[in-house]
């Protein structure tokens, strides 16, 4: 993984001081609340519910042992033992004082860890596919570029007030993990007839209140354009992004207000001028930045284990884990390794200190060091062999962190919701462990495969309820929480948004109203391998809205 | 009378700004927002005024490319902090269309914005807040000064091999000769 140069950890802790001089201007009634804002949250500080949160950033999800037990401390020491994994593939606490965000700053500074940029008005944490440099579908490894967005954008001094956040993922498998074509730019690794590496490239893509799929508005970007092009993106939008609405202020209202067409024109136009300047990327430098990311020496190894298989024979838990929590590797005889982080009747999301050291411990006994956070809100190990599953599995199973249901029904993404957000409407957080225990028995979540269940607790969308195959947006209505479904959302290489189904539903009734559109499904599907997503993009609304409702 | 600061010292200075339909004053430093210079180009430039132009955000400064060697000055305007159009109006003004005088940052931005605005070819400041003129007084520059993008506006020293990455040059004794 990419290490700081002394640059790198000069600039971190510059960083750091900066903002200790800001929150003691804050505290001295220098900065007004309204000035200090936006400059505490573009250091991941949030005014929430109950208390100050701190988003730290971890770079395309990427982190070390060593990084996860500074997490794990930081639970400890300055929060109340746990920390909250996010869609973004970062890492919130949720209860730091603001007197305590210094010294926080400074502990992460000590591993190569900072909260830039995790928040506010400008080009939020670059993330890339979690399987990166591991999966066996992979065209390159994206967390080069990634690593070099994140450089590029870090303090921009043109682009820290944009009108609105401005988030960039990036895939380097044609199966999109990384939900690019929902992010204001999605970049897809691709390769030319003459083998060379570049990118397509999606603009305005995005949930929140007007949720839409990225645009292409180009279908090969040479590899060493990445920033001039990046950067006439970010350069039209700043200039004529919409700032007179919040939420008319992302790129993707530009995108569909000006034209794609038009659009595209003036980001060539901008690009054409600058190509050739001091953002072209030499190629050795790509590469210099590339080994950082090589993977650990692997030995290949047999595509099967005796005592592995066993295992699988003789225990249904660990055969349910195998089937669900297990990614193809590149190399022979190896796997990836989804940790859940959605335990039955858990909080999406939720590690505590322990946890984290556990997971630090096991990544260095059989991980080779590297963990990866998803941006589904799970813990990746991404290089393991696949005869240390099992004891990989025992340790996953004292910890907590077991659970056999990568992409199933109970692997669910929620926002905090009303539980801590000031924005929320309703909660998420109880639903999303109600539906996991209505449906977290291992045969039956097994039965009903994949399917992925996103939920919100407002209309910002941060739980991408859009992109669910279910989603769940938790509104109020004259003081009552209630429920809106949509279904059919997906946020891989064939996005769409979920369409609504119909009148929302109560707290008490919306887990039944699940159970409905899953008996349903289980009712239609043309066989066992034919996904609630594939079932529901072949019958369509009415079946569902049938049962749920009655009308026809 | 305002307080400007450039090169790492204060003055004193006045620019009289005239609205869209004030009219121009005959002699003395004027500033007149974009469209109206636009409009009345030939008329200013014969007037024995010292004439500049006001970009607020929304405006475009390619439209007074032509103009530039003319220009006393370009003041670019943050009626809002938070508006951050004016970051691209001056790096465009300065980098893309190589304009060489002063480019003044105007309006309501904040201390912890003058580091970034001088980065974008931003070259004085017009002072409206009591507390960001303080804190200058003070030497105060909360910057980060190891830079990850190279900006064409400054003059910077290259680190290591990243080619995207700077060391500022900017020192008290750099300054003071500035």
């Amino acid at each position: 993984m990419y290490r700081y140069d002394e640059f790198d950890q000069g600039f971190v802790t510059q960083r750091t001081e900066q903002f200790k001089d800001q929150v003691r201007r804050r505290l001295s009634g220098e900065l007004s609340e309204e000035e200090f804002k936006p400059l505490r949250l573009m250091n991941g500080l949030y005014l929430q519910l109950h208390a100050y949160m701190l988003r730290v950033a971890i770079p395309y999800g990427t982190l070390n042992s060593r990084q996860m037990q500074k997490l794990a401390h930081i639970a400890r020491t300055y929060d109340r033992g746990y920390g909250h994994f996010t869609t973004r593939q970062n890492i919130q606490f949720n209860w730091p004082s603001l007197a305590d965000t210094p010294k926080i700053l400074e502990e992460l500074a000590e591993v190569e860890m900072h909260a830039i940029q995790t928040s506010g008005n400008c080009i939020r944490n670059v993330t890339a596919d979690h399987f990166a440099g591991a999966a066996a579908d992979e065209i390159a490894d994206p967390r080069p570029y990634a690593e070099i967005l994140r450089q590029w954008s870090s303090l921009h001094p043109e682009f820290s007030f944009l009108p609105r956040k401005f988030k960039i993922a990036i895939t380097g498998a044609p199966h999109d993990r990384a939900a690019v074509q929902v992010h204001d730019i999605g970049l897809q690794l691709t390769r030319n007839e003459a083998g060379e590496t570049g990118f397509v490239v999606f603009v305005g893509g995005g949930l929140g209140r007007t949720p839409m799929i990225g645009r292409k508005v180009r279908d090969f970007l040479p590899e060493e354009d990445l920033l001039a092009y990046s950067e006439a993106i970010l350069r039209v939008y700043n200039l004529y992004g919409r700032r007179d609405n919040k939420y008319k202020a992302r790129i993707k209202i530009l995108v569909h207000e000006t034209g794609l067409e038009e659009l595209k024109a003036d980001i060539e136009a901008e690009f054409a001028k600058i190509r050739y300047g001091v953002l072209r990327l030499p190629d050795e430098e790509v590469r210099r930045i590339e080994a950082y990311f090589a993977p650990p020496p692997l030995e290949v190894l047999p595509e099967t284990d005796g005592a592995f298989e066993a295992r699988k024979a003789a225990d249904a838990a660990f055969a349910q884990f195998v089937a669900h929590n297990l990614n193809p590797h590149r190399v022979p005889g190896h796997v990836s390794v989804t940790i859940s982080m959605k335990p039955i009747g858990g909080i999406p999301g939720d590690a505590t200190d322990v946890q984290m050291d556990e997971i630090a411990a096991i990544a260095k006994a059989y991980g080779h060091d590297e963990i990866r956070i998803s941006h589904e809100q799970n813990v990746i190990l991404p290089h393991v062999k696949l005869a240390d599953v099992p004891a990989i599995f025992d340790r996953l199973v004292a910890g907590g962190m077991a659970e056999g249901n990568s992409g199933l029904i109970t692997d669910i993404i929620a926002c905090p919701g009303m539980d801590y957000c000031a924005l929320a409407t309703a909660r998420s957080i109880p639903v999303a462990q109600r539906i996991s225990e209505r449906f977290g028995g291992a045969d039956r979540q097994a039965e009903i495969g994949e399917l992925k269940i996103k939920i919100s607790g407002c209309i910002n969308a941060c739980g991408h309820h859009h992109v669910g195959h279910i989603g769940i947006l938790g509104l109020e209505k004259k003081g009552e929480e209630f429920y809106q479904i949509t279904l059919g959302g997906s946020a891989n290489e064939n996005s769409s948004i979920g369409e609504i189904i119909g009148r929302g539903f109560s707290s008490e009734e919306v887990v039944d109203a699940i159970e409905t559109l899953v008996d349903t499904y289980l009712g239609l599907r043309s066989s066992k391998e034919e996904t609630f997503l594939d079932a529901y993009r072949r019958v369509g609304d009415d079946p569902f809205k049938e049962a749920l409702y009655g009308t026809g | 009378m305002s307080k400007i600061y450039k090169n790492g010292a204060f003055h004193e200075e006045d620019w009289i700004r005239v609205a869209s339909e004030e009219p121009v004053p005959a002699s003395g430093n004027v500033l007149v927002p974009l469209a109206r210079y636009l409009a009345e180009a030939e008329s200013l430039s014969g007037s024995d005024a010292s004439i500049a132009v006001l970009v607020s955000p929304g405006d475009n400064v390619e439209d007074i490319v032509a103009h530039l060697d003319k220009l006393a000055l370009v003041a670019v305007d943050f009626p809002k902090f938070s508006d951050g159009r004016g970051f691209s109006s001056a790096r465009v003004l300065r980098e893309e269309f190589g304009y060489k005088g002063d480019i003044r940052a105007v309006g309501f931005y904040i201390l912890d914005q003058i580091p970034l605005l001088r980065r974008c070819g931003v070259s004085s400041f017009e002072i409206v807040k009591p507390e960001v003129l303080a804190a200058l007084e003070k030497g105060e520059w909360p910057e980060v000064t190891r830079y990850l993008q190279p900006v064409g506006a400054v003059e910077e020293a290259p680190a290591g091999t990243r080619p995207w990455a700077r060391l500022s040059l900017r020192s008290s004794t750099a300054e003071a000769a500035e």
